[in-house]
């Protein structure tokens, strides 16, 4: 199993990958751990580095789009997390690979949504699914990628708006900080909320 | 009637046309609209007519155009999207001067036809990758112009420079528009601009703050 994180640009660094990466480490020892980046200094030397690709370039979270690229060089089974989660205990009981698989923002249930607004109720901080399966939504992306950039503020509403199949997780794996969760879930996500960590270490 | 008045007046029958076919097809992108919108809005018109007007002293000069007997004839907007451009430059050019307008966006061909509306000759609305358009027939172009640098990798931009004709004139923009995510390469200063491209010759340069979100650097030269 490949256990990725994606960081590009400066509103998280590398001691958010390596935190991320000992938190799981206990739960997931024989994972390979990648971290998708254009500045890898500090990264954990456990942490294999897979450089940004030179084209097409892109920005902030649309990186992790690429994850889904043919040329991504991962095989078998993946699991990628923000860098803005905090593993609080193994989440195992609710990680399954089925096609695309992204959490269900249960924070959004009673927003209001006009059509036009393209907002949705999925969230991408955690992605399952198997590398190679899902080359057909980079693809995609790429044919328009501007006007996709434009139109949409994020890949959860690409995804949702673009028609591309996808599945939840089951109700319970995350809470979100800024909108606390009725449920012990083993994942604190801070969405929203500045996850600041010391930096020292580098 | 202004050509300003054209454009809002075809904008706006555009937006009303979306709007009327997305209360029953579901197909129907409403996003358009607001792209449309954005393309003639006052800061975009701003920085259109202010090329324009800086470019203008360039084509009705013969010298520029030696390799086509005086005449400017062929121009390749790249990156055109509705082709706003295209329609400021038809109002102070001969009809006869071919415009072609490449997007790869397939819906700006569509938009742009219908933004010119059959009131300027010799615009050409097409859907292609600008930078493939363009190596088919680099020979075909006496004027390339670039409005969205910053939406190109510098790679790109160098290889068109490598490879067009020496006497082609370019008049490309940038901005310092960091925050937008589809933004891959801003600069921070009009020179740094110049220094990307890297031209034989720099004809004229300089700097537009259309709004107060960002600044437009745009270079003319070879």
């Amino acid at each position: 199993m490949n256990i990725i994180f994606v960081k590009h640009g400066d509103k998280y660094h590398a001691e958010h990958v390596n935190r991320l990466y000992k938190q799981l480490v206990q739960y997931y020892p024989n994972a390979r751990y990648h971290c998708y980046t254009e500045y890898p200094q500090g990264i954990d030397e456990q942490v294999n580095i897979i450089w940004c690709f030179n084209k097409p370039s892109l920005k902030y979270w649309w990186n992790k789009l690429a994850m889904f690229s043919e040329d991504f060089p991962v095989e078998g089974k993946c699991l990628f997390f923000d860098l803005d989660m905090d593993i609080k205990r193994d989440p195992s009981e609710f990680i399954t690979w089925n096609g695309l698989t992204v959490i269900r923002d249960y924070w959004k249930d009673d927003l209001y949504m006009a059509p036009h607004a393209y907002d949705v109720h999925i969230n991408s901080s955690v992605i399952t699914w198997t590398a190679g399966e899902q080359r057909d939504v980079w693809d995609h992306f790429l044919e328009n990628k501007d006007y996709f950039m434009r139109k949409y503020k994020g890949i959860d509403r690409f995804i949702v708006h673009e028609k591309v199949p996808h599945n939840t997780f089951e109700q319970g794996l995350v809470n979100s900080v800024k909108s606390p969760a009725t449920w012990d879930a083993p994942i604190d996500m801070y969405n929203g909320l500045k996850y600041e960590l010391p930096t020292k270490s580098l | 009637m202004s050509y300003r008045q054209n454009l809002y007046k075809n904008a706006l029958k555009i937006i009303e046309q979306i709007y009327q076919q997305s209360k029953y097809d579901p197909s129907v992108d409403l996003y358009r609209s607001f792209d449309v919108m954005n393309a003639v809005n006052d800061p975009q018109l701003y920085s259109k007519e202010w090329l324009v007007n800086n470019l203008l002293p360039f084509i009705n000069k013969k010298r520029f155009w030696a390799d086509t007997d005086g005449e400017l004839k062929d121009v390749l907007v790249m990156g055109s999207w509705y082709g706003v451009i295209g329609i400021i430059l038809k109002n102070h050019i001969s009809p006869d001067i071919k415009i072609h307008n490449v997007d790869m966006d397939p819906l700006c061909e569509e938009y742009s036809y219908k933004l010119i509306n059959d009131e300027y000759e010799n615009i050409w609305p097409i859907t292609d990758d600008a930078m493939e358009y363009y190596f088919e027939r680099t020979d075909h172009f006496q004027l390339i112009i670039n409005t969205s640098c910053e939406h190109m990798e510098k790679d790109d931009i160098q290889l068109v420079l490598r490879q067009k004709p020496y006497n082609t004139l370019i008049c490309f923009q940038s901005n310092n528009y960091h925050a937008e995510p589809e933004h891959i390469n801003t600069h921070d200063s009009l020179d740094s601009f110049v220094e990307e491209l890297n031209l034989n010759a720099v004809y004229w340069k300089g700097e537009l703050k259309p709004s107060e979100d960002y600044t437009r650097y745009m270079v003319i030269g070879k």
